[in-house]
């Protein structure tokens, strides 16, 4: 009966484990792709913005530093690693796993560190601070078989990396809730200026003074209908999928803090609704990688 | 021996998430006076004073995302002060969006004091 149960916890872990892998590489995927997105979208308000400038430089084309989106890139690659080689401390597979998942997380760490143009005492850099203290942990407890306890020790560095990139987003608290600042917050901003002329054309999806125009001028306004339509739809699109990574984001957090405090029942439940948001992930990245 | 004047503040994420939230609140008040104003002269002004203080607000967002520390010279100290009273102005004067004038005032104003803010990002 003891053995059954330990069994069961056994396979639990796995599973937890597992899951935080997979739900983790989701995540980085779609926050990457996200943040490319952001400057997409934000694109036709940059070249707006920059008819009132004096000069413009392909600095002013990104609302989001390509640089600071490839530390981010970095940054959850290496959470990746950590989460993998979490799992391998917990698979019945050869220790010599978890030997190479943590040189693997050692030599992103080390990429990281050779990464400029991250100055000390940002967000970025605590990021990665909090990842190679990740890095670290783990060599530390090598050989040790409990990943419980390295989840422990490592999860406020995993609630720091993790806190700071939903902040970046622009959210606080949990369940997060989007705030005045942030990326989601300004490129609200930029779309609502940027299509307030439309927005006031078209209030209520109606155009206005249509029964007074010509039949020219009718065609016109429906096409210009059409396409703010689109836009507009585009927009929700990507406001959504912000939101959705940033609940995954939010999940894959008390996950792991379920996963450290040993209290079985609270990880089941949390690592359940980690799975749960895991299919919305990975549409987001299927969605803004195609094409 | 004569101290060195005090060298310059840094300006925290905090003040730059403070500064958007003023702006962000800013612009709402200045689209929603765009919305129901039928005044020509009175909606284009306004729609451009919403054009400036979004770029001034994605500026900041670069810098923030960054999350770079800036530097703060007195100057700057001021002109966040001042800042902190045009978004304030602004908020109240959601209320009585028939004051189309004294929101163009305050926003000009506003536009202002956030473009000395700016090019130190």
């Amino acid at each position: 009966m003891l053995a059954v149960l330990l069994g069961g916890c056994a396979t639990g872990g796995i599973q937890n484990t597992d899951a935080l892998q997979q739900a983790m590489d989701a995540n980085h995927k779609a926050a990457v792709s996200v943040l490319k997105r952001a400057n997409e979208e934000d694109l036709p308000y940059r070249i707006e913005d920059g008819l009132t400038r004096s000069a413009f430089s392909a600095d002013d084309l990104s609302l989001l530093a390509p640089a600071d989106i490839d530390s981010w890139d970095k940054i959850l690659g290496a959470l990746d690693s950590y989460c993998g080689a979490l799992s391998c401390l917990t698979s019945p597979k050869a220790s010599g796993d978890f030997s190479t998942a943590c040189e693997g997380l050692g030599s992103k760490v080390g990429a990281l560190a050779k990464a400029g143009g991250i100055k000390t005492g940002t967000k970025v850099s605590a990021a990665e601070t909090a990842v190679t203290e990740l890095g670290s942990l783990l060599m530390r407890y090598k050989g040790d078989s409990d990943a419980r306890l390295v989840a422990e020790k490592a999860d406020p560095s995993f609630q720091k990396v993790v806190g700071s990139l939903i902040e970046a987003f622009g959210f606080e608290g949990s369940p997060p809730a989007p705030s005045p600042h942030g990326i989601l917050a300004t490129y609200e901003l930029d779309f609502s200026v940027g299509t307030a002329m439309e927005a006031k054309k078209f209030k209520g999806g109606e155009i206005e003074g249509f029964a007074a125009m010509g039949d020219d001028q009718k065609r016109a306004s429906i096409r210009a209908l059409l396409s703010w339509l689109k836009v507009k739809q585009d927009h929700d699109e990507f406001v959504a999928s912000v939101r959705t990574l940033v609940t995954a984001l939010d999940k894959a957090r008390l996950a792991h803090a379920a996963l450290a405090s040993r209290d079985a029942a609270n990880a089941s439940a949390a690592f359940a609704q980690l799975q749960a948001e895991m299919k919305n992930v990975q549409a987001i990245y299927q969605q803004f990688t195609k094409g | 021996m004569a101290k060195n004047p005090p060298g310059p503040a840094p300006i925290s994420s905090q003040q730059l998430q403070d500064l958007q939230d003023g702006i962000s609140a800013s612009i709402q008040t200045i689209l929603k006076a765009y919305g129901q104003c039928q005044d020509r002269v009175g909606s284009a002004t306004l729609l451009q004073q919403s054009q400036q203080l979004a770029a001034q607000m994605s500026s900041i967002e670069t810098a923030l995302f960054h999350q770079q520390t800036v530097d703060a010279t007195d100057a700057m100290a001021s002109a966040f002060t001042a800042a902190s009273g045009f978004t304030a102005q602004l908020k109240q004067l959601a209320d009585g969006l028939d004051k189309v004038s004294d929101i163009i005032n305050a926003a000009a104003k506003l536009i202002g004091v956030v473009a000395q803010i700016v090019p130190y990002l």
